[in-house]
């Protein structure tokens, strides 16, 4: 049974051979694309992710911001660690949102 | 004696008398009295020092005892209050697992041309835990009004393994990462509009999957980065046995016929924070829904662009996406039992949706700064030769009112017209809330 579709429309396959690619880049670099920290001045390598503005950039975009008193600090750890995942953040950042959401009561 | 040295003498003692005589007053000598009254007096200035002191470091008899009750009590309250509230404060984290139970809820109406008003109800609880920095468990159940009872389903219910900063292992049901409204829009408190986009809910992408996923983001400098998704899944059914889903794609399946899978994937790449293009598939051989025949092939496909832009006074959103599904060639109902066939096609369809909403957060009221304002247009083509489907264009338009960050009500009228039937148009509010 032959399939019919619109040639245009065989990009899937060069996506499976790319989303491959990225799993196995990811799986073997976990750093990758972040810059090397002895470039960075000391400040910059001690500052890490800013929580707030990864809070307002990032948690923006799909829905209206809670404000941090809304959860607990031990709710914001869980709530946000679903959000990791689901937002596709990275844990450095999520631990930079949930700091910020623990400590901004 | 010769006069000399009496004159000599006499001078001498004279001398002698006028000294004693010139002494002033306080040179003279005091008397036994004089002194021991002098001492008297030291001995009581020394006594009335060492009183004024002691009143300095000390309260007075009379008033000591009621200040320092007065701040014992204050403090010993102080101090208890401070307990209770430690006390509360671990009460929130139990044990070593952290679990939280949130949520969504909603309540609609509906008056529909040509079909009625209705009120409806929905409760969607979210079950979170926390079980280790890298290892969480997210399941939701949602509980709808359907007809004469209450219908659950579990929405998805996941086990999340973070491998390492760019890679997540979700293995269980979980929603489909190529729907971008359903793993991103959908819950009722942040889908803007009272209902939902054609084609991607309840239309020709799937909503969930039963599998494996791998899914992650690799920064790439600053602000870009590229979000990936690949799973592995129980495939859809074909539809065989229901004449008014004849040829359609049963992706509510929980259980893989035979030993086909699908696979999917979808790739996103953001070049700045607010900008999202993405690309998804499922590809699959299915099975018919009855086990009979051979399967056919199929193909789903998505595309979606997500932007926000502060203008204005407030902020414009964009969600867009547009979906394809090509479903093989193939004969439904050979035999013509259920009153339809033989019926032959290709069921071929499309359709997506565009949304542009603006909240003010700049234009100097609260009323208005709590006002959204939305629209949307969605539609969705059938395939030629589908008996069931008509093609049908929507254009909604919204306001909602923000009671808190997570409670809005909605008030929408939709423009609903289908290919050669009367037109839905329909009214449609609703309040959701997250919890």
């Amino acid at each position: 049974m032959k399939l019919s579709m619109p040639p245009s429309f065989r990009p899937h396959l060069v996506v499976t051979l790319l989303v491959g690619l990225l799993c196995g880049v990811a799986a073997l670099v976990p750093t990758l694309g972040q810059a090397d920290p002895s470039e960075k001045s000391p400040k910059q390598v001690n500052e890490g992710p800013d929580g707030a503005k990864l809070w307002a950039q990032t948690c923006s975009q799909c829905h209206n911001l809670r404000p941090p008193d809304t959860f607990s600090g031990a709710q914001w750890e869980v709530i946000v660690h679903h959000m990791r995942v689901r937002a596709r953040l990275t844990v450095a950042e999520s631990r930079a949102i949930a700091d910020f959401l623990k400590g901004g009561k | 004696m010769t006069s000399k040295n009496l004159f000599l003498i006499a001078c001498t003692a004279f001398t002698i008398l006028m000294n004693a005589s010139s002494t002033k007053a306080e040179d003279a000598p005091v008397s036994r009295a004089e002194f021991d009254k002098l001492v008297a007096k030291m001995a009581a200035m020394q006594a009335e020092i060492d009183r004024l002191k002691s009143e300095k470091t000390e309260p007075s008899a009379e008033s000591a005892p009621a200040k320092g009750s007065g701040t014992s009590k204050s403090l010993a309250a102080l101090s208890s209050k401070v307990d209770q509230l430690e006390k509360a404060a671990q009460l929130t984290t139990p044990g070593e697992n952290k679990f939280v139970l949130t949520g969504n809820a909603s309540a609609t109406f509906s008056t529909i041309n040509n079909n009625g008003s209705n009120f409806d109800a929905t409760f969607y609880p979210i079950f979170l835990w926390h079980l280790t920095d890298n290892l969480m468990f997210e399941g939701e159940i949602e509980f709808e009004l359907d007809g004469n009872s209450t219908s659950t389903s579990l929405e998805y219910a996941a086990i999340d393994w973070t491998i390492n900063d760019n890679m997540t292992l979700v293995a269980g049901k979980f929603l489909s990462p190529m729907n971008t409204f359903v793993e991103r829009y959908v819950p009722k408190w942040i889908n803007k509009l009272p209902d939902t986009p054609l084609t991607v809910y309840d239309g020709i992408l799937p909503e969930s999957n039963v599998g494996v996923e791998l899914r992650g983001v690799l920064p790439l400098g600053q602000e870009a980065r590229l979000n990936y998704a690949a799973y592995v899944s129980n495939t859809p059914d074909l539809i065989t046995s229901d004449p008014s889903n004849l040829g359609h794609l049963e992706f509510d399946n929980f259980a893989s016929s035979g030993h086909g899978k699908a696979f999917g994937a979808r790739v996103g790449f953001s070049p700045i924070h607010n900008l999202e293009f993405g690309y998804g598939f499922q590809k699959s051989k299915v099975p018919t829904d009855t086990g009979d025949g051979p399967g056919v092939n199929t193909l789903q496909q998505s595309a979606d662009l997500s932007a926000h832009v502060d203008g204005l006074g407030g902020r414009w959103t964009l969600l867009s996406q547009y979906a394809w599904s090509r479903i093989g060639h193939t004969t439904l109902d050979p035999n013509g039992d259920l009153g339809v066939g033989p019926l032959g096609f290709a069921n071929n369809s499309d359709g997506g949706y565009v949304q542009i909403s603006y909240r003010g957060t700049q234009l100097g009221s609260d009323f208005l700064n709590k006002m959204e304002f939305i629209v949307r247009g969605d539609r969705l083509k059938a395939a030629s030769g589908d008996p069931n489907t008509l093609d049908e264009r929507r254009l909604t338009f919204g306001i909602d009112y923000w009671l808190t960050s997570s409670t809005v009500l909605k008030a929408a009228y939709e423009l609903d017209h289908q290919e050669g039937a009367a037109n839905s148009n329909a009214f449609l509010f609703g309040v959701a809330t997250s919890f």
